[in-house]
Parts: C-alpha cells; sequence; structure tokens
C-alpha cells in the first residue's frame, strides 16, 4: 500500500519490532484524516509472518470478551492450553460453575468459560478478573521466542471500561513485558506515569512536503491536471496544510493515467 | 490548467477552514455520477452499513458496480465485521451538510435506517443503539420513550457499556445541533453519571450543567442537581454538594419521589458526617429512615442506620453505635447485598479499634477485607489496610502502620486518603522528606485537599515554620469549621507563634467537638511535641491541663 511519508513514525514502528526494543509502546497521535489508521495498517504489512500480531479496530469493539478473541488469536496452541488452564482455575476460585454451559463443545470452552467469569458482575469485579487474565496472558507471550504485536486503533472509541483496562493492565503488562509490543492510535491517547517511560509518542502533523505525495499519485493511478506536477502538489499542500484526507479525496478527483 | 481545476483552486484560496473542507467533499461529489452522489449521502446517515442497509436507506438497489465503486472512494473505509463506514470527517461533512440544507430528507433517510435496524436482532446491542439514534433524528413518535427506557434498563442492569455507547452516539447528534430537548438532556445525564462512576467528576459537572440548559423537566431536573451534588461530595466540595442536594429535596418533594427524597436526604446527613456537624447528620439520617421504611427501600433503611452508627461512634458513643451498626449488619444479610454487608463488617472493624479492642479489631479487619476480595473490590480491601494502619499507628507501632499503609496503596493506589494518612506517620516518625513526597502525591490525586492542608500545617509546624503552619490551619478550618481537631490543631500553632491568648480561646472551642479518646491521645502527643521543638513554658502545661481536664469529664 502507498503512504506518503511518516517516515519517522515507520522507522519508530521498525525499532519496535527489533528483539532489544526499549520502548515497547508507541503511541501515533493525530486529529481526524491525519492517516492514522492508513499508517497503522500500513505498520501492519511490515510485520514479518512469524511474528504474532493482532489488530483490534475499537470501532467495533464493545466489550472484553471480543477483546479476549482477539488477544487469543495471538497464542500458539500449547500456550492456549495453559492460559485455559488459568481462565479454568479463576472460574474455579471464583466458585463459578460452568458445568451447565458446555454443550457448546470444546472450540467453545473458552468464550464459555469467559462468558461464565464476566456474566452478572459489577465494574469492580469486571476489573479485577481483567486483572487476571491479562496478566495470565501476558505471561504466555512471554514464553514465546518472538515478540507479539499489538495494534489498537481509534481509542478514542473505546468505552471506559475498555480504556481503562488499555491503561491501566494492558499498558501497564506491555512496560514489564520482554515479548510484548503494542501500538496505539488515536485523537486522545492513555497517558500513565506508570508506563509512560517505556512509550514513544510520535504525532500525526500531516504531511507537507509535496514530493512525498508523487509516489502516492502514481499509485492511484492517477494524473496531474496540469504539468507540472510538482507545482500542483506544491500549492495543493499549501491550501490543505498537508491534510492528507483532503489531498487523497483530491488526488482522486485527478483524470486517470492514460 | 483545466478550467475546472484552476477555478476550484482559486475557490479554495479565498475560503476560510470549516468552507474550505466543505469544498473539498462538494468538488469529490461533483466528480461522481448521481447514483454515486445519493449512495454518498445515504452512506453517511448510518454509522456503518452493507450493501443491504445501504439499499434500505436509499430506497433504491444499488448495482452491485456501483456500490463496489462506493467503497472504492478515498472517504469510504472497511468497518470490521460489519462492512463499511464513510470516515468520521466526511460524514460529519455530509451530515451538516445535509441537515443545513434539506432536513426533510435527512429525516427520511433516518427513517428508513431506522426501519431496516428495528428489523435486526435487538438483542444485539451494536443494532438496538443504531435504532435508537435514527429513531430519535427521523423523529420517530415512540423514539424519545424508547431512548429513556433503554437507557434506565441498561443503567440498572450495569450495562455501562452498552449505556455509553447509546449516549455517546445521542450526544454526537447533539453535539452538532440536530437533536434538543429532553433528548439531549438525559443523554447528558446518562453520560455525566457514567462520568461520576468512572471518577471523572469535572466532565460529569459540564454534562450535568448542559442538561440543565436543556430541559424544565422537573424528574430530570432534580436528578441532575442531585449529581451535580455527588459529584461535589466525591470532589470534597461540601459546600456545594449540600447547595444542590438541598436545591433538589424541594423539587423532589414537589414530584412526590419520595425515595429520591430519602436518598437526597440521606446524602446531606453524609455531607454533615464528614463535615463533623454530628447533630445536624443525626437529624438528616432519623429524617430518611422513615421514608425508606415507607417506599420498603431495605438498603437505604440500612445506610441510615450505618450513618447513624457512625455518628455515634464519633461522638464516641461505641455501645450505641455497635447496636446500629449490628442492627444494618442484620437486614444487609437478609437483603443478601454482600458489598454493604462488607462494609458494615468494616465498620464495626473500626469501632472495635477506636473500643481499642485490638484483637477483635484487627480479626474483624482481615474478615472484611477477604470479603472485599471475594467480591473483588480492590479499593474498599485497600480501605480495611489503611484502618489496620490506623490502629497500629495510634498503638505507635509504627514499623506494622508503615507496612500496612503501604499494602493500602500497592492493592488501590489513587485514594489520596492513604497518602495523607501515610504522610501523617511519617511525621510522627519524623520522617519530613518522605511525609512531603506523600503530600506531593496527594495533590497529583487531589482529592480532599482539607486533609492535606492539615498535613502541611503539621510539617511547618514541626520544622518551626509558623506563619506557614497558621495559614494552612487557616485554610482547612475555613472547610471544616465543626472539626474539633482541626481547630486544636490550629491552637497549637497559634501557641508557637506566642499568641497565648487565642491559642486558649481556640483549643476551648476545639476540646467542645473532640469526642474519642485516641483524638485526646494525639493531641496530647503534639502538645509533647511541641514543648519538645519550641520550648516548655507554663502555657503547655495550661493547656495540657485543659484538655486532660476535658478527657476526665468524659
Amino acid at each position: 500500500m502507498s503512504i506518503a511519508n511518516y517516515k519517522e513514525h515507520r522507522k519508530a514502528f521498525s525499532a519496535l519490532l527489533e528483539a532489544d526494543c526499549s520502548k515497547p509502546i508507541l503511541l501515533f497521535k493525530g486529529g481526524s484524516g491525519m492517516g492514522k489508521s492508513t499508517l497503522i495498517k500500513h505498520c501492519r504489512t511490515q510485520i514479518d509472518k512469524d511474528i504474532n500480531h493482532v489488530l483490534i479496530d475499537l470501532r467495533t469493539t464493545s466489550n472484553f470478551l471480543q477483546i479476549f478473541d482477539k488477544l487469543a488469536e495471538c497464542l500458539t496452541s500449547e500456550h492456549f492450553d495453559n492460559f485455559r488452564g488459568r481462565l479454568g482455575e479463576l472460574n474455579r476460585q471464583l466458585n463459578i460453575n460452568v458445568a451447565g454451559n458446555t454443550q457448546a463443545g470444546v472450540g467453545n470452552m473458552i468464550n464459555v468459560e469467559l462468558n461464565a467469569l464476566f456474566e452478572n458482575t459489577t465494574l469492580e469485579q469486571r476489573a479485577e478478573r481483567y486483572t487476571a487474565l491479562t496478566k495470565a496472558w501476558a505471561e504466555e507471550i512471554n514464553n514465546l521466542d518472538k515478540p507479539c504485536v499489538l495494534l489498537i486503533d481509534v481509542y478514542e472509541r473505546a468505552n471506559s471500561e475498555i480504556k481503562q483496562w488499555i491503561d491501566g493492565d494492558l499498558l501497564n503488562c506491555a512496560a514489564k513485558s520482554t515479548q510484548m509490543r503494542v501500538v496505539i492510535a488515536g485523537q486522545n491517547l492513555p497517558e500513565s506515569l506508570e508506563w509512560e517511560h517505556c512509550s514513544e509518542l510520535k504525532e500525526l502533523v500531516g504531511v507537507h512536503e509535496a514530493t512525498e505525495w508523487l509516489p502516492v499519485v502514481s499509485a492511484m493511478g492517477r494524473r496531474t491536471p496540469e504539468e507540472p506536477l510538482l507545482t500542483y502538489l506544491v500549492a495543493m499542500c499549501s491550501i490543505f496544510k498537508g491534510n492528507p484526507d483532503d489531498i487523497v479525496k483530491w488526488i482522486k478527483t485527478f483524470p486517470p493515467q492514460q | 490548467m483545466n478550467d475546472k481545476y484552476q477555478d476550484f483552486l482559486s475557490k479554495l484560496q479565498n475560503a476560510n477552514e470549516s468552507e474550505r473542507d466543505w469544498f473539498v467533499m462538494e468538488f469529490s461529489l461533483q466528480n461522481l455520477s448521481e447514483t454515486l452522489r445519493q449512495a454518498v449521502w445515504a452512506a453517511a446517515v448510518p454509522h456503518w452499513f452493507d450493501q443491504d442497509f445501504l439499499n434500505a436507506v436509499l430506497a433504491n438497489p444499488l448495482k452491485d458496480s456501483d456500490f463496489q465503486v462506493l467503497t472504492e472512494l478515498s472517504f469510504v473505509e472497511v468497518y470490521p465485521e460489519r462492512g463499511f463506514n464513510v470516515h468520521e470527517r466526511s460524514r460529519n461533512l455530509l451530515l451538516t451538510q445535509l441537515w443545513a440544507t434539506n432536513k426533510t430528507r435527512y429525516q427520511k433517510l433516518s427513517k428508513r435506517a431506522a426501519a431496516y435496524c428495528k428489523k435486526q436482532d435487538q438483542n444485539i446491542a451494536a443494532w438496538r443503539v443504531e435504532t435508537l439514534y435514527h429513531g430519535l433524528l427521523a423523529s420517530n413518535s415512540t423514539a424519545k420513550d424508547d431512548f429513556i427506557k433503554q437507557s434506565v434498563d441498561w443503567h440498572n442492569r450495569f450495562q455501562f457499556d452498552n449505556l455509553e455507547n447509546l449516549t455517546k452516539v445521542v450526544l454526537e447528534a447533539v453535539g452538532s445541533g440536530k437533536l434538543i430537548g429532553d433528548v439531549a438532556a438525559w443523554a447528558a445525564f446518562w453520560h455525566a453519571q457514567l462520568d461520576n462512576y468512572y471518577s471523572r467528576y469535572s466532565s460529569a459537572q459540564d454534562f450535568l450543567r448542559q442538561a440543565l440548559n436543556q430541559t424544565a423537566n422537573n424528574l430530570l431536573v432534580a436528578n441532575c442537581i442531585y449529581s451535580l451534588g455527588e459529584a461535589y461530595r466525591y470532589l470534597s466540595k461540601y459546600d456545594q454538594a449540600r447547595d444542590s442536594y438541598q436545591q433538589a429535596l424541594p423539587i423532589f418533594r414537589k414530584i412526590k419521589s419520595r425515595l429520591s427524597e430519602a436518598n437526597c436526604i440521606l446524602a446531606l446527613g453524609q455531607v454533615h458526617l464528614a463535615l463533623a456537624e454530628y447533630g445536624q447528620a443525626r437529624e438528616r439520617y432519623r429524617e430518611a429512615l422513615p421514608i425508606f421504611q415507607e417506599v420498603k427501600s431495605h438498603l437505604g433503611e440500612a445506610n441510615c442506620i450505618i450513618g447513624l452508627g457512625d455518628v455515634h461512634c464519633s461522638l464516641a458513643e461505641y455501645d450505641q453505635a455497635h447496636d446500629r451498626y449490628q442492627q444494618a449488619l442484620l437486614i444487609y444479610q437478609r437483603i443478601k447485598n454482600s458489598l454493604v454487608e462488607a462494609n458494615c463488617i468494616h465498620k464495626l472493624g473500626c469501632l472495635y479499634s477506636a473500643q481499642q479492642q485490638t484483637e477483635l479489631a484487627i480479626v474483624t479487619l482481615q474478615q472484611a477485607a477477604q470479603l472485599y476480595e471475594v467480591i473483588g473490590n480492590k479499593h474498599s480491601k485497600g480501605h480495611c489496610f489503611n484502618s489496620l494502619a490506623t490502629l497500629y499507628q495510634r498503638q505507635k507501632q509504627f514499623t506494622s502502620a508503615l507496612s500496612a499503609y503501604n499494602q493500602a496503596i500497592e492493592i488501590f493506589p489513587n485514594d489520596t486518603g492513604w497518602y495523607q494518612n501515610r504522610a501523617d506517620l511519617y511525621i510522627k516518625m519524623d520522617d519530613y522528606e518522605k511525609a512531603e513526597t506523600d503530600i506531593k502525591q496527594t495533590e497529583t490525586i487531589s482529592a480532599d485537599p482539607v486533609y492535606t492542608l492539615l498535613r502541611k500545617a503539621e510539617l511547618a509546624l514541626w520544622q518551626q515554620q509558623t506563619p506557614q503552619a497558621i495559614e494552612f490551619c487557616q485554610q482547612a478550618l475555613e472547610q471544616r469549621p465543626a472539626d474539633g481537631n482541626f481547630r486544636s490543631f490550629f491552637a497549637l500553632t497559634l501557641l508557637a507563634n506566642g499568641q497565648t491568648q487565642a491559642a486558649y480561646t481556640e483549643m476551648e472551642q476545639a476540646l467542645t467537638a473532640i469526642y474519642q479518646q485516641h483524638d485526646f491521645d494525639e493531641l496530647l502527643d503534639y502538645l509533647n511535641k511541641l514543648a519538645k521543638i519550641y520550648g516548655h513554658s507554663a502555657d503547655v502545661d495550661g493547656l495540657r491541663e485543659l484538655i486532660l481536664k476535658r478527657c476526665q469529664k468524659d
């Protein structure tokens, strides 16, 4: 996929994938239309196939069960068993009976156990259980021999419960983990003194350099309505103040390449 | 340059920022066919769409090829698991424009969207939210009632994530002026409730004021004012909290909402208790109790009894306090509310601690901590360790006290009170540096600054900075004029500053509002420390005599 500039941000992402990465939390902050989602998608394409990764889009993630479904994707089968074991242990500790719900089958057992754990719970009970499960999951991730990357997009859309989990449990675990890496993009972002020293913040302020848009015009199969293209792009970048949403919309109106 | 582009470029150059955003969008639309243009307008109405949903909104099926072109537009993006959506920024531009230029068309599209959503599984929260949202924008006849009913239901079932998603989308339409009046007010009220639950008190206050500006509905107005009081109370701004409750109370009475009336009186009692106005607190609890009994709210009834127990405990009427707590405990056990049951056991632990029944106090506090552990309530579990720490501190077992405060903070790091208390312990251990660190920490959390002021006064007094100590005490006393402990410490600062007569006057007044033995003991310890730092004098002995006389009288 084509992406105009944001080289510094991409470089920070590459550093995040290094084995000896010292800042496992990378934050992308920018207003609507600044290209955060495009950047996240681009980053995803840069991850080697043998590195576990998962994208959590918070527009469609409204509860924790959905999140754990996604997190489970990062676990290999042997670690998945361990995680499931811990989940069962938690249900037993809390005297939660899941036996009546097992007709769903072995494959769905984890969902059954998760549902049982969170059914009819108060905010505080859920928060406590999120902590226990996140720690269990993070332990499994630490046992992997490669990093595991979590990409979280549209942070500002998350509900308060999920935000609390991200700001606390998840990022605290990431700060202490050897293998967990977390990238979060949003118009606003989590803040905490607890893990701040392990994070890198990169702001997206638009792409103002006209030359950066040349390959994008070409990749979109367009040609400039007027030559020279660069002069035209300079005027465009100035008017749109580098806003990628406006610039791409504008390029889309160009005539197709012959 | 091509004329079309040249004209447009000059139009952009002369436009302001908001006009420019729309011109770009408009230019993009002009480059599309009429069919696609209509499809874009329709696609902007829902938060997401697939071909089926979009066809329903359009009322004319879109050809597959047109739908394909639509999804490839730069401002249309994939919406995971549900299809596509118009990018937020473009969607806002389109909806604002459509509302401003053709509201009838907007509402027609919303009506179709609502009808389509209603046919989907309403047990799926996302569909339910979308149904209600479009219904409100289409001004459907039952939309307002459906919205209120659903929000009440989700609130009462603790489904705060669903309630938040619903209020967010409604408030988005409120923000752009598409929804006003009661709907806007209810949405802001629910959002504020969630803010209160998540400790975002400043945001809660903003939303409540916003709600109050939108409605004349008495029930909602009273609830908003009451919630404002709650936000103030959580922030320890007791004067404002009291004003809010007092304002809400006659409205609840007028609309004959007895339960809310009782809750309001109970809250007033809690404000009085926090301000050490024990007589008024007792009156309020006694006033609320029969109303709770009348409406058969056992929880409210037990909470009033607990409040009465707290008043007795503060006045060192320990036997009566014990009876009240036991009475409340039976009710909590009967209604099977394990959280309040644990709260009650915690209170009993604190009572035993005040009565110096040390072993029983420790066992009871540990029992409460275990109950909180099972419930999963970290904050309250931390409270138990804080109470244990207080017990050890009173017995001058400073190492055990420190360990218990540390445990409380480890369990729940965001309670200001524990840092304030640990600072007090450090001051008693003469470790002023650590005390200052904890005081700074309380200021970052910034709740209940009055105790932070008292700690600062202590620190200043022991470091022989008496003018500062006096100033901090005066600031604290402004907020807690009825609190004997605050006033007695103020008297000590005056004595250290050579204002002997004023010190006597303040101490005499303070001693009429100190009741518990551990408070007298602490005051005598302070006096000894004062003599050690500032030198022994006849006035120190004079004040000691006053205190001992008052102690013996009790």
